[in-house]
């Protein structure tokens, strides 16, 4: 009976670490409470005084600025674009008046050149000369030019003959590449 | 009805005062104040710092972006008008972007004017000379030859003559269309007995589509570039 009536004495051993619990459960919530308050307002705050808006503005300015310069622009994207694939066709195609020069180069006394068949791939040559010394000449001569400049893999002596008529002899000279004829 | 919302209303009464005077009372609006936050940092707060973090990224670009278009300006507002069209003038003259039959008849004809030949014979093989229509030119021939870019995105233009004269002039003829412009390429050449028969193939391209971009830089032209418009020029 005295036990259920004097209750003071129970209550204060037993209700202190419950209060301290609760003191701290109302202590974390309010820090929370106030902890999210704080970052959201600041993050409000920083995201509404972004200079982005600014930046924009500033970025479209500038630009329309650019657009005024179009045609200019334009110019000298177009004078790039052709200068690439000018480059492209002066790296492959050949000159062959290069290698028609060095041919005619290698012609020796009174040998003179009568017809020339040129082709991507293939070279043939008619030379005559009087003298057959000349005509041989000039074949060493072709040998000699092919060995250093490699134009051709294979270099055939078609003809080799005699015109009673003229009096000259005609030699016949095919070239041939594996490929087309470079000559840079 | 009445008796039994009167009902009703008592036992929220007694629910409520329960709850009130109940030892859990204390623990539940603390534990509210939390879960709402917690949601609310959940919800909101982790969107709005992605958000935040991604407009510092678009400042950053856009900062970048303005960079490289006031950079673009100086370059343009920099750059001589007179010099500029000078080049594009003798680009396009290497590489027109369309056919353009006079030009070829003048560049033979200077070319075997030069090389002293005469020129006899000529004839085109130009395929469409619209884009609805598939047409050829020839003295006395006539053919159908479908013109469609090569490998290198180039549209030719071929075209076969036969000129009277010495090796030597064919020779000249031949260097001179090589080194003159347009660009040419010279396919073939058969000489006898003083007469020959070259063919040539020049060259074109149609411009490409422009888009403009303002925020993309610019490239000036490399010293390269600046050689090659010299000797482009030297040749018109």
């Amino acid at each position: 009976m005295n036990e259920e009536i004097n209750l003071l004495k129970n209550k204060k051993i037993s209700a202190s670490p419950l209060l301290g619990r609760l003191f701290a459960l109302r202590a974390a919530s309010l820090s929370i409470l106030f902890g999210v308050s704080f970052f959201s307002i600041s993050l409000f705050i920083l995201i509404a005084l972004s200079p982005l808006p600014r930046l924009q503005d500033q970025e479209s300015s500038e630009v329309q600025k650019v657009t005024l310069f179009h045609p200019k622009m334009a110019k000298i994207l177009l004078t790039k674009e052709r200068l690439v694939h000018i480059n492209t066709v002066l790296q492959t195609r050949p000159l062959y008046h290069e290698l028609l020069e060095q041919v005619t180069q290698q012609l020796s006394g009174d040998t003179s050149i009568d017809t020339v068949k040129l082709e991507a791939t293939k070279l043939t040559i008619s030379a005559s000369s009087q003298s057959l010394g000349n005509v041989e000449s000039f074949i060493t001569n072709i040998q000699e030019l092919n060995s250093q400049k490699k134009y051709f893999g294979k270099i055939s002596l078609v003809n080799l003959y005699l015109n009673t008529e003229s009096a000259r002899y005609i030699v016949i000279l095919e070239m041939v590449g594996n490929q087309p004829i470079k000559t840079q | 009805m009445n008796n039994e919302l009167k009902f009703d209303l008592k036992q929220l009464r007694v629910l409520l005062l329960t709850f009130r005077y109940s030892q859990y009372f204390p623990v539940v609006l603390p534990s509210v104040i939390i879960i709402i936050c917690v949601g609310i940092v959940l919800l909101f707060f982790v969107p709005q710092v992605n958000s935040w973090f991604s407009i510092q990224d678009e400042i950053q670009q856009t900062q970048e972006r303005i960079s490289k278009a006031k950079n673009n300006l100086e370059l343009l507002q920099s750059s001589n008008t007179q010099n500029v069209d000078a080049d594009f003038y003798a680009a396009t003259a290497a590489l027109p972007p369309q056919k353009d039959f006079a030009v070829i008849l003048t560049a033979l004809t200077n070319a075997a004017s030069v090389a002293q030949i005469t020129m006899d014979d000529f004839s085109f093989a130009i395929g469409e000379v619209s884009q609805d229509s598939e047409a050829s030119v020839s003295a006395g021939q006539q053919r159908s030859v479908p013109v469609v870019a090569n490998e290198n995105g180039m549209f030719p233009v071929r075209v076969s003559i036969t000129a009277g004269g010495t090796l030597t002039g064919v020779n000249a003829f031949v260097r001179e269309i090589e080194e003159k412009l347009p660009l040419t390429q010279v396919e073939s050449v058969d000489f006898t007995e003083g007469k020959a028969q070259v063919s040539l193939t020049f060259f074109t391209r149609p411009f490409p589509e422009i888009i403009f971009n303002e925020t993309e830089p610019i490239s000036v032209l490399s010293p390269q570039d600046r050689l090659l418009l010299q000797k482009l020029s030297e040749k018109l």
